[in-house]
């Protein structure tokens, strides 16, 4: 398969008290369609990743939101998976491209968190979790079940957990949208307040407001940039109970597995790999998972991994990050002259998960 | 809780509680959703009940780890609002 | 009322919870001298209920150990509540509990209301059910989280737990020779609707209220039956505090040695509706085949109730088999601060 991407935007990442819902929206329309070499009517279909404006701005509709921005009103739907809602958005278009229903589309994901208190926050991030299943879950608490469960079977030690957050708020040092510019230590993460033991609060991607878009098409481009070679989709059951193993995110094998196959590409061909970091233990069974390396060996992997800081310090609006997750791709492997690069983008707990596989056209 | 979904929830109840089953993994709760704020630290378990795992908190502020042996109680599992439904429910308690 | 037929406990369970207050850290709070208040009222400690806790919970609780010991078919047609701390103003602890233990629906179920005596009526009631043929088998459950405002006497002794008693006529563990009643209007202790504590009338509470009343049924009970109290082997009064039920057992003409198995109050406080049931359990725990056992307890507002139970064989055989009895439930208790005890009562009210 060959989708092109012809332009992306990725917004300031952070809490933007001056942006609201709608102006994150259509400052990510308009970067994308600026990047592209396309005009605004060229839009033929509009695909919007978000996963609670419903509850975070009490705005529902958000595909016709979206929509509105264009003279011409494309056709828009918006699609939600939890913090996978962008990644899944993608599929969607691509699906949409690949039965050449449309020539171009446009893909936005969004996600305006910081209007609640940290509470409601709280509730709203753990409704993505079985509501009857998992009563009284919190999402760090099911990440932390997984971290021990991780702890216990490899041996994981607690600044291998610290050592994902000190990589990537570093990583994040480069990349003027992140949230964050700020390095830690890894005594500072190791001390940070417990949220669900063991994850801390520096173990855990923050609250943030963003959007990010790509324009994808299957027409031919001037100056080709990147092209999607591969993607891949994973489920498991929404319950951690409901999961043979805690020690991997099955779903992330899975569309790991179908992506590489569809590009022709082993996993240590990658050379770098955004992943769904939301917290630190994420990361490391992302890694794994992913194949660049065996369990319990996260830190042997050769792959750059979160350049733009990751979700842990670029932040994660949460409907954005998938979408985020490819802009920034595209653009960091133009940029570094990179042939092979990987999204992972997970939904809850691990229930879903979409992976893609992208070539850089080298210079 | 809403009254349709406690009405759902309840008829649960009689299949689990006073059953016995072992703590596979769990967490120590700090932070939650305001349903679970007065209630807080509590732990949260996948626990193995006969052939099934289930995801449980524990009793009030009781540490749970994995291999500890535990009971199926009813207990309040949100304090939310002094005017709506009292929110029971299943939780395990170390036995 | 003698009892003709072949009637009594076929199973009973205890709840406390795990965690209790020291008068002493009452007292500091309060300002008072260290073993002031808790001399004279002669207790220790009292319990408090787990934040996620409440009566039908604990109810629950008492009520599934109880299921646990049957050693009959559980055929409960009958179920009875009697609390002064009922979660709801409207709605039934009842039904929770019933729920909680997949009890049938074909089920007659009411809670009770009658301060300290709610739970006793509840047995009382359930053994009608039992002698009349409407239930094979009835539960009565005395729970309580009692309540008692900052700085009151009360706080050094209203406690939490529930007690569960299935009455039935198989394999009987203590068969119910006699009960009786009395009740009149006497306000020593209240709380109007609405209101998150109660009130009483101090020393009002005593010789009018609770002395008439346990005095009057229990002199009443033990003329019916013709005995003396040198006849009974355990005698329990309801428990206010320690000092209230070695009076009135003196001055009825028991001894320290009848009545002392039933004094756990020393060490749980006032559970209200489940004191007085409590104690039985606690006497039961314990009790030997062919012990004769007296109970009179006492609610508020006034009345009591009392009790006659011989113990049958079938309770020392079948308690070799049990576990959690109340002593080990009073062993376990952790000892908590006074904040931590207010975080947990004041969430009652939730």
């Amino acid at each position: 398969m060959q989708i092109n991407i012809a332009g992306s935007y990725i917004t300031k990442f952070g809490e933007l008290w001056e942006k609201s819902l709608e102006d994150l929206l259509f400052e990510a329309i308009a970067g994308a369609v600026e990047d592209s070499n396309l005009k605004p009517k060229d839009i033929d279909a509009i695909f919007v990743a978000n996963k609670a404006g419903a509850s975070f701005n009490n705005q529902r509709q958000i595909n016709a939101l979206a929509s509105s921005y264009f003279q011409h009103k494309p056709p828009a739907m918006r699609i939600e998976g939890a913090c996978a809602s962008g990644g899944l958005a993608l599929l969607s278009a691509e699906y949409a491209l690949l039965a050449k229903r449309y020539k171009n589309v446009l893909v936005v994901g969004v996600e305006k968190m910081t209007d609640v208190s940290a509470s409601e926050t709280t509730q709203i991030l753990a409704t993505a979790a079985d509501m009857s299943r998992e009563y009284g879950s919190t999402f760090p608490g099911l990440y932390a079940i997984l971290a021990q469960a991780h702890m216990k079977k490899y041996k994981t030690t607690r600044n291998k957990l610290s050592a994902v957050a000190v990589k990537n708020h570093k990583h994040a040092m480069d990349n003027p949208m992140a949230q964050f510019h700020k390095e830690f230590s890894l005594d500072q993460v190791s001390s940070s307040i417990l949220l669900a033991d063991p994850l801390r609060l520096l173990d855990c991607s923050p609250i943030s407001d963003g959007a990010a878009a790509v324009i994808l098409t299957n027409e031919v481009i001037e100056n080709e940039k990147c092209k999607i070679i591969g993607t891949g989709h994973g489920q498991d059951s929404l319950d951690l109970a409901g999961r043979d193993s805690l020690t991997e995110l099955v779903a992330t094998k899975q569309a790991a597995q179908q992506a590489l196959k569809q590009a022709g590409l082993k996993p240590e061909q990658i050379q770098a790999a955004e992943v769904h970091d939301c917290f630190t233990i994420a990361e490391i069974l992302a890694i794994e998972d992913l194949g660049f390396t065996e369990k319990g060996k996260s830190e042997t992997a050769k792959q750059i991994i979160n350049p733009s800081g990751g979700l842990k310090a670029c932040g994660h609006p949460v409907g954005a990050t998938g979408v985020k997750q490819l802009a920034f791709m595209n653009k960091y492997l133009q940029k570094n002259n990179l042939q092979y690069g990987l999204t992972h983008n997970v939904g809850g707990s691990g229930a879903t998960t979409v992976v893609h596989v992208i070539e850089g056209v080298l210079s | 809780m809403r009254p349709a979904e406690y009405y759902r929830q309840n008829k649960d109840w009689k299949k689990y509680i006073g059953k016995v089953g072992i703590v596979v993994a769990s967490t120590m709760i700090r932070v939650s959703a305001p349903e679970q704020t007065d209630l807080l630290p509590y732990s949260y378990a996948v626990v193995k009940v006969g052939k099934e795992k289930k995801e449980y908190m524990g009793v009030g502020h009781e540490k749970l780890k994995p291999g500890d042996k535990v009971k199926c109680v009813l207990r309040k599992v949100g304090i939310s609002n002094k005017a709506g439904i009292i929110e029971y429910g299943i939780k395990v308690t170390k036995i | 009322m003698k009892f003709k037929k072949n009637i009594g406990i076929v199973s009973y369970g205890a709840c406390l919870p795990t965690q209790a207050i020291a008068a002493s850290e009452i007292e500091k709070t309060q300002g008072r001298d260290i073993g002031s208040v808790s001399k004279s009222l002669g207790v220790d400690q009292k319990t408090v209920p787990g934040i996620d806790e409440d009566t039908a919970t604990l109810a629950t609780d008492a009520s599934l150990q109880a299921l646990e010991r049957l050693g009959v078919k559980q055929e409960i047609e009958a179920l009875f509540v009697g609390s002064e701390s009922h979660p709801y103003a409207v709605k039934p602890t009842g039904t929770i509990v019933k729920e909680a233990l997949g009890l049938s629906e074909n089920m007659s179920l009411a809670d009770l209301q009658f301060a300290c005596k709610a739970g006793t009526q509840a047995l009382q009631i359930c053994a009608s059910y039992i002698a009349s043929g409407m239930a094979k088998q009835a539960v009565a459950i005395g729970a309580d989280t009692a309540q008692a405002a900052p700085g009151d006497v009360l706080e050094f002794t209203a406690s939490a737990g529930a007690v569960s008693f299935i009455l039935g006529k198989q394999n009987i563990l203590a068969k119910l020779i006699a009960t009786g009643s009395v009740a009149t209007d006497t306000p020593d202790f209240w709380r109007r609707s609405g209101e998150a504590y109660p009130k009483h009338a101090g020393r009002f509470t005593g010789e009018p209220a609770y002395f008439y009343h346990v005095e009057t049924a229990t002199k009443n009970l033990l003329k019916e039956i013709k005995l003396e109290p040198k006849d009974i082997d355990h005698c329990i009064f309801h428990t206010p505090n320690a000092k209230f039920p070695q009076l009135v057992a003196k001055k009825l003409g028991f001894t320290k040695e009848q009545l002392a198995n039933s004094l756990i109050v020393k060490k749980i406080g006032n559970t209200y509706a489940a004191a007085a049931m409590l104690a039985l359990a606690a006497v039961l725990d314990k009790a030997k085949t062919g012990e004769k056992i007296l109970l009179t307890s006492y609610g508020s507002g006034a009345g009591a109730d009392s009790f006659l139970f011989e113990v049958a064989k079938e309770l020392e055989v079948r308690r070799e088999r049990w576990n959690n009895l109340l002593a080990s439930q009073i062993k376990k208790l952790k000892l908590i601060n006074y904040q931590e005890y207010r975080e947990a009562v004041d969430l009652l009210s939730h």
